[in-house]
Formats: structure tokens, C-alpha cells, sequence
């Protein structure tokens, strides 16, 4: 019993939390014409977005570029990575390598390919900083476990 | 292949389909990853240009919302460098701080007058009355 609570807390600290507080800066502080507001809006939390994107407003953004237009992306890719190593039991092996290695090779493909112009978007080096962070940081925290290759 | 690794298999492949998902709903309207407030970088060749341009001083709301972002940036840094940042403006980090500002007021705006039918009213008016009455937009 204590594997399965403990892959549960893990999915929710690791997967579930950073996708969460990813999508969050995008609903509070990002403009409204992204899609994930169509999606809101359809499901009735139009008014509560309003209130608390009101308040948020007050924030300052000075220097907080990052926070808001680059941590998303980072993350997304944690998020990912952390989810594709706990379905593969936080082993790095021959099976499990492509599946844990596909979120930063999305974040980080679609970022060069944004550098050349393949990509639509806005090529920012601070967007790849984040994601390859967010690439690494999954294993450091599952080091114990994924220190196991094959 | 046995039976436990092609569940995993199927699980990491809707797994990731999920996030596709979720990585899609950041994409604008117009196909923009990210969102079309997304500012450019800050310092460049490509983007030293971005105050230049505007022409939506005396436009209407409808004119306003029609208008491509770029257009609408340059604008609202014309009225705060006209305003509360004159005489602010000596250095590129100043021009920075400016742009993050403009940006700020681009989304008030954009934010007042969505679902609105104010498409009558003179968008400067309404620039205006948020720059005097926030001092958010203050260098």
C-alpha cells in the first residue's frame, strides 16, 4: 500500500501542481484571446476568471517577464517528464527513454524551431533556459530511482 | 512485449495527447503560440522599432479592436510617453520599462472594452481615463 499513496502524492506534487500553477499564470495574467479562455468560459468560470484577473492586474511586472511569458513553458516540460517517468516507474530504460525524452524534445524543438522561423511564436533564449530545467529537474528529484539505466 | 509495459505504452501515449491538449489551449486566436500579448525581446535589431508605427490615436473602439497588436503597442507607448513617462524616457532600459507598460495598457484596454458595446467611443478617451486613474502606468 505505501508504493501506490506514494506514486499518488508524487503524480499531484509532480504532475498535477505544475501543470495547475502553469495554467494559472496563463488564466490570471495572459491576454484573453487564448484558447484554454474559450474552454474556461465554456464551463461557467468566466465570472471567478474576471474577479481574480482583475486583482491580479494590480500586480507589478516589472522584471517579471520570465514568471509570466517563460515559466509556463518550464513547467509544462517538468509536468511531462515527471508524468512520463512515474507511468514508467522512475526508471530511465530502453522501453521508457523515447516516452521521457518526448516532453523536451517538443519544448525544445518548438523553441528552435521558433528561433528559425519553422515555428510560429516568439523565440525567447529565456524560454529554453526554462525548459531545460524543467527537462532536468525530474530527475534530480527522482534521482534515487532513475539512477537505474539499462 | 508484455502485457504491463503495453499499458504503459498506452498510458504514456494518452498521457502526452493530454498535454498536447493542454499546450493548445495557450495558442491565441489568431494561431499565435503564447498569446499575442507576448511582448518580443526587450533588446535587438528586430525589435528596437516596436513604439514606432502607431496611428490609433484618434480611433474608435471598433477601429481599435480591428487593429493588429503591434499597431495598438506603439499607440499606447505614444500616450504614456506623452503623459505620465515624459521626460522618463533617457535609456534603453527606460524604453524597457516603457514597453512593459505599454504592454499593461494595451490589455486594459483590451480588457475594458471586450464585451462592451462601446464600439462608438474614442479608444483614447478610454486610455486616458486608465492611465490618470492607475498609477500602475507611472514610470
Amino acid at each position: 500500500m505505501k508504493r501506490p499513496l506514494s506514486n499518488s502524492l508524487s503524480f499531484f506534487m509532480h504532475v498535477i501542481m505544475p501543470i495547475a500553477f502553469g495554467g494559472l499564470i496563463y488564466l490570471l495574467f495572459r491576454a484573453k484571446s487564448l484558447l484554454m479562455f474559450r474552454w474556461a468560459c465554456a464551463i461557467g468560470l468566466e465570472p471567478y476568471l474576471d474577479y481574480m484577473r482583475a486583482y491580479c492586474a494590480t500586480f507589478s511586472i516589472d522584471n517579471s517577464h520570465w514568471f509570466f511569458y517563460s515559466l509556463p513553458d518550464g513547467l509544462w516540460v517538468y509536468s511531462l517528464t515527471a508524468f512520463m517517468l512515474l507511468v514508467w516507474g522512475r526508471k530511465l530504460s530502453r522501453s521508457s527513454f523515447f516516452w521521457v525524452s518526448i516532453g523536451p524534445l517538443l519544448a525544445l524543438g518548438g523553441e528552435i524551431g521558433q528561433a528559425f522561423g519553422v515555428v510560429i511564436g516568439t523565440f525567447d533564449p529565456t524560454d529554453i533556459i526554462l525548459c531545460l530545467i524543467g527537462s532536468f529537474l525530474p530527475h534530480v528529484v527522482f534521482f534515487p530511482k532513475t539512477s537505474k539505466y539499462i | 512485449m508484455n502485457k504491463q509495459k503495453m499499458i504503459r505504452h498506452v498510458v504514456s501515449l494518452l498521457g502526452l495527447l493530454l498535454f498536447v491538449f493542454i499546450a493548445v489551449g495557450s495558442v491565441d486566436d489568431s494561431g499565435e503560440s503564447g498569446g499575442s500579448t507576448r511582448p518580443t525581446r526587450p533588446r535587438g535589431s528586430s525589435s528596437t522599432q516596436w513604439f514606432q508605427g502607431g496611428n490609433l490615436h484618434k480611433a474608435t473602439v471598433s477601429e481599435w479592436k480591428n487593429a493588429s497588436y503591434q499597431n495598438k503597442l506603439a499607440t499606447s507607448a505614444d500616450w504614456l510617453s506623452a503623459t505620465k513617462w515624459k521626460g522618463h524616457l533617457t535609456s534603453p532600459d527606460d524604453f524597457d520599462r516603457l514597453k512593459l507598460k505599454a504592454q499593461m495598457l494595451v490589455n486594459a484596454v483590451d480588457e475594458v472594452i471586450s464585451g462592451q458595446q462601446v464600439d462608438y467611443l474614442h479608444v483614447a478617451e478610454i486610455a486616458v481615463a486608465l492611465v490618470n486613474m492607475s498609477n500602475d502606468f507611472s514610470p
